[in-house]
């Protein structure tokens, strides 16, 4: 029986059809895989955190405002997502979506690398601060935006986008404690602000190369313009509305680029 | 011969087939944990489609199995007291029998009254003030609210994943023995989810289930209802998920409702409509339980009704409701009590270990 399978006809049906059942697995197997139409590489960015033109120092360091109210500062984080790139013709670049909680208190958490980030040469980065409104309504999420981190309202669903607490001799409340949660997603208390930043020189991402781009993050620049934050009468922000607008509005002029290191 | 041949080269491709799907599902599995077993949802003939989105979480044996031991475990609370199960009591449609207020850790109190928590797949938003917008997420605002389970999240993670019980319920219902939030509160809502009233005998009556029918007073009652209650309490669901101030006094507790969640001051005092369902197992009534007895009830929309900037148009007049109408709402809304939801032992408390 078995000599007679081998037998010259037979084998050769045999083995065809066995070519041919390699053939359509290998087939399904390509077509499974994406060929990238581009190449990919990465980019780090990371974040230096500042009070003007200070670094940060949390609980210890002393700083005043533009309504010359002293105040330390003990809490200090954002979201970052939905990042861009924009090369010297204009051309937007959006990156696959990725979520970042940057906390003054990690500092892995200020190092941020995108990947799948197609190879070439930008001269402007976006982004946006917080968590976009598709986010806010997707039920439980995980990683960055996974709700242990603190930067969830329960009672009223919704990201904090950015929060900074500390204390000041001109807060309102009994420990003379401030916190700023600024947060909201929806119209008309939409807190969702993205930054644009023009790069000092041209950022090269190849193959084989991981550039580096440095950004200073101001928490000065929460409190101070256009709109002054007094701590005397903005101590406690927890809720979307019109003081978690104004902040946001000053925030967004908070990150400046420092350097850019292919 | 020939059809033999055929035979054995299609068994060698067979071979060939399986030898590689084995190799890349091995990849993905241990192979070692059965993967968790699909389950389908029987819904009631006649509701909408459910409002939640089953594909990031479709239900399973496991995940539903490691929901209902979190829902009643009640060691999720900060001190060891509060269940969810504890304010969410099965016979009471999932509401807190007998308690206007909730109850919380050390003691605590909450301000509103325990909504029932059944047929919530059918929800756009949750809570009295509808503040939540999607049922996963709904659980984090009793476990972390200080005046219900008042837990610390990042603490109770660390917590569940050091039980070796839970590392295996999750490793069932999810593949790996990671305790994360996204898993924990998926299983809850699976287990939430099967939470599902549809089988009362309105429901066999308006079904034409085995020859159904009201008798003389639940029909009388089902005309009260249709002609001066159905606007609001829309069937099937016997809510249709508005907020409205319905003329009740503002009273010592000061719930601005909606309000806080909207910032808009016409939203001033409105509350989201309750479902009718099993009504009459779950009392107190109203958003802080102010009545206890559903003819009070009856009694405040005949003629309790104090109109405020915000009162609904429908109530601004009352809702008058003679003596023989009330006594026929009542027969009637016991026709939505749903004794599959209440008696159910898949809902039923379980040990915790």
């Amino acid at each position: 029986m078995i000599l007679r399978i081998f037998s010259s006809r037979t084998f050769i049906i045999l083995s065809f059809s066995s070519i041919l059942c390699l053939i359509s697995c290998s087939k399904s197997e390509t077509s499974q895989t994406i060929v990238p139409p581009t190449t990919y590489a990465s980019l780090q960015l990371t974040f230096s955190n500042y009070v003007g033109n200070v670094p940060l120092v949390r609980n210890t360091g002393t700083y005043t405002n533009a309504a010359r109210e002293n105040y330390t500062i003990s809490k200090f984080l954002y979201y970052l997502s939905n990042f861009q790139l924009v090369d010297s013709a204009g051309k937007v670049t959006t990156l696959p979506q990725r979520y970042f909680l940057v906390d003054d208190a990690i500092d892995s958490t200020k190092k941020i690398i995108l990947d799948s980030v197609p190879v070439g040469r930008y001269t402007a980065v976006r982004w946006l601060i917080g968590v976009d409104s598709i986010r806010n309504v997707s039920g439980v999420q995980a990683g960055a935006l996974a709700p242990e981190n603190g930067m969830f309202w329960t009672w009223n669903s919704g990201y904090i986008m950015a929060k900074l607490e500390g204390n000041s001799p001109a807060a309102t409340t009994v420990l003379k404690e401030f916190q700023l949660h600024v947060g909201g997603f929806k119209s008309p208390y939409n807190a969702l602000k993205t930054v644009s930043l023009n790069l000092p020189a041209t950022v090269t991402v190849a193959t084989g190369a991981q550039p580096k781009l440095s950004f200073r993050a101001d928490a000065a620049k929460w409190l101070d313009a256009p709109n002054t934050i007094s701590f005397a009468t903005t101590t406690i922000v927890m809720a979307a509305g019109t003081d978690a607008l104004k902040i946001a509005e000053n925030y967004q002029q908070m990150f400046t680029v420092m350097t850019v290191a292919n | 011969m020939n059809r033999k041949i055929t035979y054995i080269a299609g068994l060698v491709c067979l071979v060939i087939l399986l030898a590689h799907a084995c190799k890349k599902d091995g990849a993905g599995n241990t192979g070692t944990i059965p993967l968790p077993q699909p389950v389908t949802l029987q819904l009631p003939a006649g509701f909408p489609d459910p409002v939640y989105d089953f594909t990031q979480n479709p239900l399973t044996k496991e995940g539903i199995a490691l929901g209902r031991y979190l829902f009643y475990d009640y060691r999720l609370s900060a001190d060891s007291t509060i269940s969810c199960g504890f304010c969410h009591q099965q016979f009471a449609g999932f509401g807190h029998f007998d308690h206007p207020l909730s109850h919380g850790v050390l003691g605590r109190q909450g301000s509103r009254t325990v909504p029932g928590i059944f047929n919530m797949i059918y929800m756009k938003a949750f809570m009295w003030d509808g503040g939540v917008n999607n049922l996963e997420i709904q659980p984090l605002t009793p476990l972390t609210d200080p005046n219900e389970m008042g837990v610390d999240l990042k603490e109770l993670l660390k917590k569940m994943q050091g039980d070796p019980n839970y590392r295996k319920m999750f490793l069932a219902a999810f593949g790996t023995e990671e305790v994360t939030s996204q898993r924990m509160f998926r299983a809850i809502t699976q287990f939430v989810a099967t939470m599902v009233s549809g089988n009362s005998k309105y429901d066999s009556v308006i079904n034409k289930v085995g020859g159904a029918t009201f008798s003389a007073e639940e029909q009388a009652g089902y005309n009260v209802f249709q002609l001066k209650c159905a606007a609001c309490h829309k069937e099937p669901l016997f809510t249709d998920q508005t907020y409205r101030s319905n003329g009740l006094p503002i009273n010592v507790l000061q719930d601005v409702g909606r309000m806080r969640i909207t910032n808009n001051t016409a939203d001033y005092i409105k509350f989201k409509v309750p479902t009718l369902r099993n009504v009459l197992k779950s009392q107190p009534y109203m958003h802080d339980g102010r009545f206890y007895d559903i003819y009070q009830v009856f009694d405040f929309y005949d003629h309790g009704v104090v109109v405020t900037a915000t009162t609904d148009p429908l109530v601004k007049n009352g809702i008058s409701l003679t003596d023989a109408e009330k006594r026929q709402l009542y027969f009637f809304l016991n026709t939505l009590t749903d004794y599959t939801l209440l008696q159910n032992p898949a809902f039923s408390e379980v040990p915790i270990q």
